[in-house]
């Protein structure tokens, strides 16, 4: 009895410890492109890959549970559906969690880049991908998307391209090496990278998006080859991803902002090239930008930029009393040096936290 | 004493000038708590009426005045999910016309380059053709008048045939015959080349699906609608080859304005056999749409759904012309609201960020 008892209160001292857990909620990861797999198709499925993706996002993330894990795994060389698909992989592993009821207390989905792809198939379709009984135990609070791609990125079709044995100028060529590590060539299997064509991507699952907000974080950062592919992507992107998908907006158009009202350098004023509210996907809510944040930095350990709270989609700010944010992010104005006619606005503490860090602290806290 | 008075003075001028530079604007950030009232589940929110003027507000274009009554209504996330969520998942109101093109189905993204003089962009009219029927598109260039292009279509790495291309409206239109059997791979590229006297030729590409044949479920007929509670119910007849779940999704249109009202979502399993799948618009969204009816049923999808072991979906776009749908009074109707236990929970959770 003393044993029992004592294991009890072990496992009630621990358990808190074991839970990925953001807002009280469970935390499930789901992972972004990852384009080395195209030429080194993973044998494990992408399980290690994916392990490495988020090895320095905030530990409030992830779950450290006797090897129990909530990071999701794909291979980037595979389709998101059809026969041995992106979600033929990805059920076996979220009906496990779903089994233990990891969810019965609504989760949170923590996605990057191609995640938000996925992710928004998955939601969509859960009924017939788990069936009635398991679907119903799939609940879902809300999902946070750091540079999510669900709209796609031009740099797709120019992979696909050539991989279709289109002779494009040298300066693509050039790019896709620079973003990839290799040489994407005639007739490699570009796997995923053929659902991340716009025109693909947002004939996934677009049309009745379900009734769970999908928070948006969105960059416009360079990565080290942002220079190479920035021209080749449309409006305002983070080296890879562009605004019009990473904001949520329902249409590719050409967008340098994910709000009408805020800049993404944080500027308080009014930006043309950015989503109405009406131009958003429903359900979709662009909560934070950085002008200086790139791709990969998001759910990396990367620290150093700057970064601006959204406060309304629309062009609202003028309007003095609606200036508020019913998801309250802990940000300040002040006056810069440069340009002190005007007013900018920055989440408190920005510069010394990592995007992940910044969410746990100033957004889930 | 001058100079001290003056340095004083400097010092003062300094110091106030960085506090006012780096001064917290407080007032402009008043907590959520003073100026939103608590949401506390969606069952008690009413649909104020300036809302119902958003929703029902066909083309509403920006203007200063709207600007503000725009912003009358935002609260951002957990009002704007509130609101949403009032209304079912399988009957929502869509906003205005310019938001109609969130619930059209099978619709393509430009793709774009810029060029040292303009900018090039490739779109198709469709993601998704027949193999029996044209594939259609147009090419527009900013900047260079003395355009050559050709656009060709190519399928896993061979080209399949060359555009027919005239000139309309400021862009380059173009079309590709019915490609029928020679059509085998499931997604084909259409390939612009653009060329200009002094400028690197550019090269741009799209994809564009097969329109799949699939024949496990058939589109009969829409039968009669009739009020059923707070519910229109739009019956649909559907022949169903194989047991599995399906996805119906239309959009409801004013047969008198043609203004696009609500976009309607059926998800059910259905077995093997003639069925029937309902499409049900709540007394709730179609008083936002201060629409009592008739109606006209346009822009109908059919989908198998993924399911194991394959996770395909097979998806049908029904071609028939809207078709008319009887409306009824709303004092017909159970006027109640909508309430969604998950999108309370969700609310809940996005009020809680905001504590």
């Amino acid at each position: 009895m003393k044993i029992k008892l004592g294991c009890i209160f072990l496992w009630l001292c621990l358990m808190p410890l074991a839970q990925a857990d953001i807002a009280g909620k469970n935390v499930i990861l789901i992972h972004g492109f990852n384009p080395f797999q195209l030429i080194n198709p993973p044998t494990d499925n992408g399980q290690a890959d994916a392990a490495a993706y988020w090895q320095t996002v905030d530990p409030a993330f992830k779950r450290d549970d006797g090897g129990l894990t909530n990071i999701i795994h794909w291979p980037s060389n595979r389709r998101l559906s059809g026969s041995g698909g992106i979600i033929s992989i990805i059920q076996p592993q979220l009906s496990a969690l779903l089994q233990e009821d990891y969810c019965r207390d609504y989760c949170v989905i923590v996605t990057h880049s191609t995640g938000d792809l996925v992710t928004r198939f998955l939601l969509k379709n859960k009924q017939s991908i788990f069936g009635s009984a398991m679907a119903d135990r799939f609940k879902v609070a809300g999902v946070v998307d750091l540079a999510g791609a669900g709209g796609g990125t031009e740099l797709a079709n120019y992979g696909v391209g050539i991989a279709n044995g289109i002779n494009y100028a040298s300066d693509i060529i050039s790019a896709l090496l620079d973003y990839a590590g290799f040489s994407v060539h005639y007739g490699l299997n570009v796997g995923v990278m053929n659902d991340l064509q716009p025109s693909v991507a947002r004939n996934h699952a677009t049309n009745a998006i379900p009734a769970i907000p999908r928070l948006r974080v969105a960059g416009t950062g360079d990565e080290f080859y942002g220079f190479a592919t920035h021209p080749l992507i449309k409006g305002s992107d983070d080296s890879v991803v562009p605004l019009h998908s990473a904001c949520g907006a329902a249409s590719a158009s050409s967008y340098h902002s994910c709000s009408r009202d805020t800049r993404i350098d944080g500027k308080l004023t009014y930006v043309s090239a950015a989503p109405a509210a009406s131009d958003l996907y429903d359900f979709h809510y662009p909560i934070l930008m950085s002008e200086e944040l790139p791709h990969n930095s998001m759910q990396a350990n990367h620290t150093g930029y700057w970064v601006t709270s959204v406060r309304s989609a629309e062009s609202a700010y003028r309007n003095a009393g609606f200036n508020q944010l019913a998801v309250d992010i802990a940000d300040y104005e002040t006056r810069e040096w440069w340009d002190f006619w005007q007013k900018y606005r920055y989440v408190d503490g920005t510069r010394y936290r990592s995007m992940s860090t910044l969410l746990v602290d100033k957004v889930f806290r | 004493m001058f100079i001290r008075f003056f340095a004083v003075l400097t010092a003062g001028l300094a110091i106030g000038l960085l506090f006012w530079l780096k001064s917290i604007q407080s007032d402009m950030n008043p907590p959520i708590a003073e100026v939103s009232a608590p949401l506390e589940s969606t069952a008690q929110i009413q649909v104020s009426e300036p809302v119902q003027q958003r929703l029902s507000d066909g083309n509403s274009q920006s203007s200063e005045v709207e600007a503000e009554f725009e912003a009358a209504q935002l609260d951002w996330v957990a009002d704007d999910f509130a609101l949403q969520t009032q209304f079912p998942e399988q009957s929502r109101p869509i906003t205005d016309a310019s938001s109609l093109k969130k619930y059209l189905p099978n619709q393509a993204s430009p793709i774009s380059r810029k060029t040292p003089v303009g900018e090039i962009e490739l779109k198709t009219y469709k993601y998704r053709y027949r193999a029996d029927e044209r594939i259609t598109g147009d090419v527009r260039v900013s900047g260079t008048l003395d355009t050559q292009l050709s656009v060709t279509l190519v399928q896993n790495g061979v080209e399949l045939a060359a555009a027919t291309v005239s000139t309309a409206n400021d862009a380059y239109q173009f079309h590709f015959p019915a490609l029928n059997d020679r059509w085998s791979a499931e997604q084909i590229l259409v390939v612009a080349k653009v060329s200009s006297p002094g400028l690197e030729a550019k090269t741009l590409s799209t994809p564009v699906a097969k329109q799949q044949t699939q024949t496990s479920i058939q589109f009969g007929e829409v039968e009669g609608s009739y009020v059923e509670g707070p519910w229109l119910m739009i019956p649909v007849a559907v022949r169903v080859k194989n047991s599995g779940f399906y996805r119906m999704e239309a959009n409801l249109y004013s047969e008198d304005t043609g203004e696009p009202l609500i976009h309607l979502l059926n998800e059910v399993e259905l077995n093997a056999g003639d069925q029937t799948l309902y499409l049900q618009a709540h007394i709730r969204a179609l008083q936002a749409k201060q629409d009592e009816g008739d109606y006209l049923l346009s822009d109908i999808v059919l989908e198998q759904m993924p399911s194991p072991p394959d996770f395909t979906t097979l998806r049908t776009l029904v071609p028939v012309q809207p078709v008319s749908v009887r409306g009824y009074s709303f004092s017909d109707y159970v006027d109640e609201d909508y309430v969604d236990p998950d999108s309370v929970a969700r609310l809940e959770f996005l009020n809680a960020l905001s504590q």
